[in-house]
């Protein structure tokens, strides 16, 4: 009798665990109030200026949503941020941390190529989300995942971009890469190289660097003397700033265009002066921090009220994604789980908050942003060059 | 456009000059190899931005507390975490040094932030041209900067008490202790000295690589320069330095930069196969 009634009493309490937990939401993550959201990069180390702007970015459009629309269908939206240094095996601990102990319903907006590509494994193995990581590695959204998307635009079609523009409207004739030795940076070099040969041109002196190297005069004056006309950058701020003091040094003045990774109003923080990043022309993802329409005003003041870090292009990047976040979880509605959040992306034509550039997705592409913002530093600000987006929509060759 | 490349060299090689002294500086006294050499150089950097930036000091004003400070720094952590160690083996000390290291840089990320931030040239940001020879005011600063600390440091370990007492127990501990040298205060002051040194070559170069938390980073590439000089012989670090920096730049000239960045181990095993001891080096026989 005594074992029948220990049976029965724990058979009924597994039962009310359950019930209960059923009634809180059905989906791990997502409570009656609360909907748990993960994310992981660098906030210590060199790449910290980046993931510091990214979560800035984040918390802000999330107190947002949390303070003056009450969260979405009554639920608040807490953000747990992992710092993995930019660091592939503490991004691993990071998301298995974030998977396992705190039980997130989704990732979003990580940092880094080699970061999210350890981590992205693992959230499509356990049927996670990760959404929208800050970087253009290939890999993220090719092959497609289904639990895996992309926006930012891929390197290789910023580089069909700004290869067209230096040689159609630019008049280039000879053209460097100036790169950082690594993996975005070959791809950024493979990739001006695949282009040119479309105009029966070649590359001229290529030069990848290292972020420990301190002197770039001999590379400067190599270029100078082969002649080389324009030059398409690939490398960290730090390093594009020291590389353009150098060449101002030597009286080069190449016609310079750079990736999205260094459009940012930090260079402007770092070079003060002016005349060294006059005429620099950039790819970037987004419009201008300053610019004036009216999604990127109310970014500002979202960003004067709610965070003291002043604005720039990590926190806006970071906030346009939250927003997309946002907007599909309002999308799937109050019955919130990670498949329907899926199904809902991959049914998205077009989307634009107006902050970038119109997304969209289905069951065989999750590539996301296929065009960029044409940007010109003139006294310390980026202006737009071209008032439209460049698309490059044509089908990508890749292996 | 050689001679370009010779003058970006020797302010290049300035650089490396104006760290090695730190490593030789301290190596002359306790025969430690500093692997926080670099990073006493970034806090030096750091502590003379905040002075400039927060208490709105003028740079020289600045640059001198901030030496003098980082000595001190150099002082306390010899005092606490190194002289505990004193008679341990050499390899522990290193590592201790290496602890240090991460210490430093973990507690400036933790103050400072990890951004990096212009830092402003001393003498105003001009490049100057002498006969179709660009160079920045900024390397003239420094070459001439590394000039005169080895000269300073030159004169005061042959002609000073302490400067003597330094060689004294790098040469023989135990016979500078019976001549009544205190070994723990030499000790002491080789790492403030050192610090300090460390310090200046980082508000000198900071304007060059920006104020960033790994900029302890180029003193792994000074090595090269001090163990070409010698490693004890300061006029060898500017020499060593410079060696490296004009052949790193004229071999970026000619070669791929993949090479040009292993160039100065290159010429380091070329110059220690034909003098094991360095340039400057003093030869010791042993008898078996």
């Amino acid at each position: 009798m005594k074992v029948l009634m220990k049976t029965t009493a724990s058979f009924a309490l597994i039962l009310i665990l359950v019930l209960s937990s059923l009634a809180a939401g059905a989906e791990v993550g997502v409570s009656k109030d609360k909907i748990l959201v993960g994310t992981h990069m660098a906030l210590t180390g060199p790449a910290a200026f980046a993931g510091k702007g990214l979560l800035e970015g984040m918390k802000v459009y999330f107190q947002f949503v949390n303070e003056e629309q009450g969260g979405i269908h009554g639920r608040k939206i807490e953000l747990i941020a992992e710092d993995d240094g930019y660091k592939p095996t503490r991004a691993v601990a990071a998301v298995k941390k974030l998977m396992d102990r705190d039980e997130i319903f989704a990732i979003i907006e990580a940092l880094g190529g080699p970061t999210t590509k350890v981590a992205m494994p693992i959230a499509q193995k356990r049927k996670i989300p990760y959404l929208w990581p800050s970087t253009a590695t290939l890999a993220i959204v090719h092959p497609v995942r289904r639990y895996i998307f992309g926006y930012y635009t891929q390197f290789d079609r910023i580089c069909v971009g700004l290869t067209d523009l230096a040689v159609k409207k630019l008049n280039a004739k000879k053209i460097a890469v100036f790169y950082a030795d690594q993996e975005a940076g070959h791809n950024v070099r493979d990739a001006v190289i695949e282009r040119l040969k479309k105009y029966n041109m070649e590359t001229l002196g290529n030069v990848g660097v290292k972020m420990t190297d301190v002197d770039y005069s001999g590379v400067v004056a190599k270029l100078k003397t082969s002649g080389v006309d324009t030059i398409i950058i690939a490398t960290h701020i730090p390093t594009t700033v020291a590389f353009l003091k150098e060449c101002r040094r030597q009286n080069y003045n190449p016609t310079c265009l750079q990736d999205p990774q260094s459009t940012d109003p930090m260079m402007f923080k770092l070079a003060k002066d002016p005349a060294v990043t006059n005429g620099l022309i950039g790819a970037t993802y987004m419009l201008p921090v300053d610019s004036d329409a009216e999604p990127v005003k109310k970014w500002r003041e979202h960003m004067a009220k709610y965070s003291k870090m002043p604005p720039g292009n990590y926190s806006l990047m970071a906030y346009c994604v939250t927003e997309m976040f946002c907007d599909a979880l309002k999308q799937v509605g109050k019955d919130l789980t990670r498949e329907a959040l899926i199904d809902k992306l991959e049914t998205w034509k077009n989307y634009d908050n107006g902050l970038s550039g119109p997304v969209s997705y289905g069951p065989e592409d999750h590539e996301g942003s296929e065009g960029f913002f044409v940007v010109k530093a003139k006294d310390n600000k980026w202006e737009l060059m071209f008032d439209k987006r460049v698309n490059v929509t044509e089908k990508m060759d890749r292996k | 456009m050689i001679l370009q490349q010779v003058v970006s060299g020797i302010a290049l090689g300035s650089i490396y000059a104006l760290i090695a002294v730190g490593f030789v500086v301290i190596y002359k006294a306790t025969k430690v190899i500093n692997f926080a050499q670099g990073d006493l150089m970034m806090i030096g950097a750091y502590v003379c931005y905040t002075l400039i930036t927060q208490a709105h000091l003028g740079f020289f004003t600045a640059m001198a507390i901030s030496t003098i400070a980082t000595g001190i720094l150099g002082f306390l952590l010899e005092r606490f975490t190194l002289r505990p160690l004193l008679g341990s083996p050499l390899f522990t000390v290193v590592i201790a040094t290496l602890a240090i290291s991460i210490l430093l840089r973990s507690t400036a990320t933790m103050i400072w932030g990890a951004n990096e931030l212009h830092f402003p040239m001393p003498l105003g940001e001009q490049t100057l041209s002498v006969a179709d020879i660009n160079f920045s005011s900024a390397h003239v600063f420094i070459t001439a900067a590394a000039f005169l600390i080895v000269l300073v440091f030159s004169l005061f370990f042959r002609f000073t008490k302490l400067g003597t007492a330094l060689r004294a127990v790098a040469r023989n501990q135990i016979g500078s202790v019976l001549s009544g040298v205190s070994v723990e205060r030499v000790f002491s002051i080789s790492w403030f000295l050192s610090a300090g040194v460390g310090a200046i070559a980082g508000m000198l170069i900071a304007p060059l690589t920006f104020l960033k938390i790994d900029m302890g980073n180029l003193g792994l590439l000074a090595i090269p320069a001090a163990i070409l000089g010698g490693f004890e012989s300061l006029p060898g670090a500017i020499v060593g330095g410079l060696i490296l920096g004009i052949s790193e730049n004229l071999s970026g000239l000619f070669l791929p930069l993949s090479v040009k960045r292993i160039f100065p181990w290159i010429v380091l095993v070329l110059v220690l196969t034909i003098r094991p001891e360095g340039i400057f080096g003093e030869h010791k026989k042993r008898k078996l």
